[in-house]
């Protein structure tokens, strides 16, 4: 990282990137770990660190402009082989659909997460069908082969109370809430098909998980074969700030546990929110792919937990009103989260600043490539969102969906996120082939765009 | 940016506490005791704000204060700023500026995004022209509301200042930023001077130069009957009511609405709108459609709430002699 470090960021034009400063609540200096590396600027060498980046270094004096900012949060990967200990529920379907090949692979993906936990970890598990079970409270995992035999006991019901199981499974979690402080918590639900009992529609569901994610609980989203519903599974992760999975085979099972508890094994930041500050002159249109809360002149968002060697961006749409010539900083970004290596709250701040000039040349020559990379990206979400709601009314072909998501995966691959442009890449051979699951594909790349999950 | 006054010596961890003031990080390894002051304050060359001296950017404005003076302190660029009017959202207390031109609303691709899921990727377009505001609903799925009435898809209705504007289940408050656009107006009008045609008079009427230079009334509500008094009408665009925030006071009938009525004055013509007030307004014994705007001409009975007015132009002494035109 330290080679985004400049010494003198306002002479540099080619660092729009301002000053990026931390605090940690105590009021101790940030002196951490990674020795070398944090001498400069007081920001490097924590948990995270952040850039506010301008889509332009450059403004026009005179006019109403309109551009970017792009804030990047950045997890180092100091912390290697240290991690926070977790606080997992497991949140299982077993209705009748389930029986036979699913649950066998269920139990075995089961099996592995027990096995991947370690003495601190908290496991539960909760199992829904017409009725919701505690297979197994909420406790740290001591005996691996008892909880295991408990696991294979499961059967199949008959119907689908997701609801229910979901709150099941958030209880679960905040039963032991005051003992696991500092733990990176998360409810995996797995379904394979809607919801036929209880609540069953979205806005109550989602409901309730935007009210879990307010307690700090955080809904990863597993829909498994063809029959769940995407919208209601990818709205629940994207509510919650968790990640969805489609998972096509029984088999996959037992790799996608795997890979959300790495994930979750990686969390170095959680509850984290952003919180800008606009300068007078300053409007901010959009967050791209959130839903913030609007004040007068703040605008704030959550983002999903951090997990290390990750980044994740937040693109904002900004409207610059006239300005006397000179340099300005337009917003000022706030973020709060909860380091998880040191169980301790922590703030970061970060500026986005324009130099208003009325020099035309300059605002063309200063725009920012790294902030242009992600203007695409966000374009590339809002096209994989419009091809599926073509698909879905039809008013876009199968062609003509085709040659827009080959155009989207371009970008994406131009851009470097590889791994949507894989999805995309099993999307369009889906369709290909008509297997009708485009959607669950699709929502999850677009998914992962909007979170700003980035490498 | 040094202001000596006042100084204080803060404790180390105040020093801490304060996130990112510092961008110039090699003044940052050899700590300027200068730069760290507290309680010592200074004020924003631009916008005035008065900032606490070790701050880097103003709190208000954002100028880089340790820059000093800009250049050309372009004053007429930050009086000049404010678009002349906005969209204000009590929900979260937001505003949206309207700059003149057209503004659309949307979900995706508009001009001002809102994140509100009854609100149409493209909703509706808001014009602004001079004082006037036109909104038009551009087929949204769950439709536009002015006043609680829906407006018809891709037709143009004008809208008066205070109007509550929802689109889907999003509300919104009109305002019009008054003194900027008179400001804009009487900048137009000085640009446009000398060939100024009667005709223009029509669209845009409060246009008319007298706006700004001349706060003589350009035609008065003869009080015929009931509680209220004589009205007089200034050029440009007023509102009646009884509340306070109108341009006209009306305050002696309690049948006049809040906001009862707008009128667009000139030195010659006379624009009545009723701006769906309970009781209505009448004029010569008809009453008004709501929000449909109909001319006034002189000798008018004009009825607001209980009180009947007549109407009658005031004839300026100086240089509009050709203004009177013979209506009937």
């Amino acid at each position: 990282m330290e080679d985004r470090t400049q010494i003198i960021p306002s002479v540099d034009p080619n660092v729009t990137r301002m000053n990026a400063g931390i605090t940690q609540m105590g009021g101790q200096p940030t002196q951490m770990l990674g020795g070398p590396l944090q001498t400069v600027m007081g920001s490097t060498g924590g948990t995270l660190q952040l850039e506010f980046l301008a889509g332009n270094q450059y403004a026009m004096a005179p006019e109403v402009t309109r551009d970017h900012g792009l804030l990047i949060l950045t997890a180092g990967d100091l912390q290697a082989g240290r991690r926070a200990p977790i606080n997992v529920c497991l949140c299982i379907d077993r209705s009748g659909s389930m029986e036979g090949e699913p649950l066998e692979y269920v139990k075995r993906a089961c099996d592995y997460v027990v096995d991947m936990l370690e003495p601190d970890d908290i496991l539960s598990i909760v199992t829904f069908e017409e009725q919701v079970d505690v297979l197994m409270p909420a406790r740290k995992v001591l005996n691996k082969s008892l909880v295991k035999e408990h696991i294979h006991r499961l059967s199949v019901g008959n119907t689908t109370n997701l609801y229910d199981g979901l709150i099941a499974g958030c209880m679960q979690i905040a039963s032991v809430q005051q003992v696991s402080q500092g733990y990176v918590n998360r409810v995996l639900l797995l379904t394979d098909g809607e919801p036929t009992v209880g609540l069953k529609d979205y806005t109550s569901i989602v409901q309730q998980v935007a009210e879990q994610k307010a307690r700090g609980i955080t809904v990863t989203a597993l829909g498994f074969g063809p029959d769940y519903r995407e919208e209601l599974m990818s709205g629940i992760a994207r509510r919650s700030g968790g990640n969805y999975y489609y998972i096509q085979r029984p088999d996959l099972l037992p790799e996608v546990f795997r890979r959300e508890l790495e994930s979750l094994m990686h969390v170095v930041a959680k509850n984290v929110k952003v919180k800008f500050h606009l300068s007078r002159w300053v409007q901010m249109r959009q967050v791209y792919g959130q839903q913030p809360t609007f004040g007068p002149r703040t605008v704030e968002v959550s983002v999903p937990d951090i997990e290390r060697g990750t980044t994740r961006t937040l693109l904002v749409d900004v409207e610059l009103d006239k300005h006397p010539a000179g340099t300005y900083r337009v917003v000022r970004a706030e973020v709060t989260f909860d380091d998880v290596i040191f169980n301790r709250p922590s703030t970061l701040s970060a500026d986005c600043t324009f130099q208003f000039t009325n020099d035309r040349t300059l605002v063309q020559a200063g725009v920012n490539r790294t902030v242009a990379t992600e203007i695409e990206i966000a374009q590339a979400s809002i096209n994989l969102q419009r091809t599926m709601m073509g698909l879905k009314t039809q008013q876009l072909t199968a062609m003509g969906a085709l040659s827009e998501l080959q155009k989207t995966r371009t970008i994406l691959m131009q851009a470097g996120q590889t791994d949507q442009a894989q999805q995309v890449d099993a999307a369009i051979a889906g369709l290909q082939r008509g297997t009708g699951d485009v959607d669950k594909t699709l929502m999850g790349a677009a998914l992962q765009l909007d979170q700003g999950t980035r490498k | 940016m040094s202001d000596d006054t006042n100084r204080v010596m803060p404790s180390v961890s105040e020093r801490t506490m304060v996130p990112g003031t510092d961008l110039n990080s090699t003044q940052m390894l050899s700590v300027d005791p200068l730069r760290t002051q507290m309680g010592a304050v200074t004020t924003c060359p631009v916008c005035k704000t008065t900032v606490p001296a070790m701050e880097k950017y103003c709190s208000d404005c954002g100028y880089l204060l340790e820059a000093g003076e800009p250049p050309a302190p372009d004053l007429a660029v930050v009086a000049g700023n404010s678009a002349p009017a906005e969209l204000f959202d009590p929900a979260d207390g937001r505003t949206y500026p309207l700059r003149s031109g057209t503004t659309t609303i949307g979900r995706q691709g508009a001009d001002i995004i809102t994140t509100e899921g009854t609100v149409s990727r493209l909703h509706a377009k808001v014009t602004v022209d001079g004082g006037r505001v036109i909104i038009e609903d551009l087929g949204s799925s769950n439709g536009t509301r002015v006043e609680g009435a829906r407006i018809l898809p891709n037709t143009a209705v004008e809208v008066e200042d205070g109007a509550n504007i929802r689109l889907g289940n999003w509300k919104l408050v009109l305002n019009l930023l008054v003194s900027n656009a008179v400001a804009e107006q009487t900048i137009d009008v000085a640009a446009a001077v000398g060939n100024q045609p009667e005709e223009d008079l029509h669209e845009g009427a409060e246009a008319e130069p007298l706006t700004a230079t001349e706060p003589e009334p350009v035609a008065v509500l003869r009080w015929t009957e009931g509680p209220g008094v004589d009205v007089l009408i200034p050029a440009g665009t007023i509102t009646l009511g009884r509340r306070p925030e109108n341009t006209i006071v009306l305050t002696g009938d309690q049948y006049v609405s809040g906001r009862h009525a707008s009128l667009s004055a000139s030195v010659n013509r006379l624009i009545l709108t009723d701006d769906g007030s309970r009781n209505g307004t009448l004029v010569n014994g008809d009453r008004l459609q709501e929000h449909q705007p109909v001319e006034l001409f002189a000798g008018d009975t004009i009825k607001i709430g209980q009180t009947t007015y007549q109407l009658a132009f005031v004839t300026s002494n100086t240089s509009q002699q050709e203004n009177v035109v013979p209506h009937e």
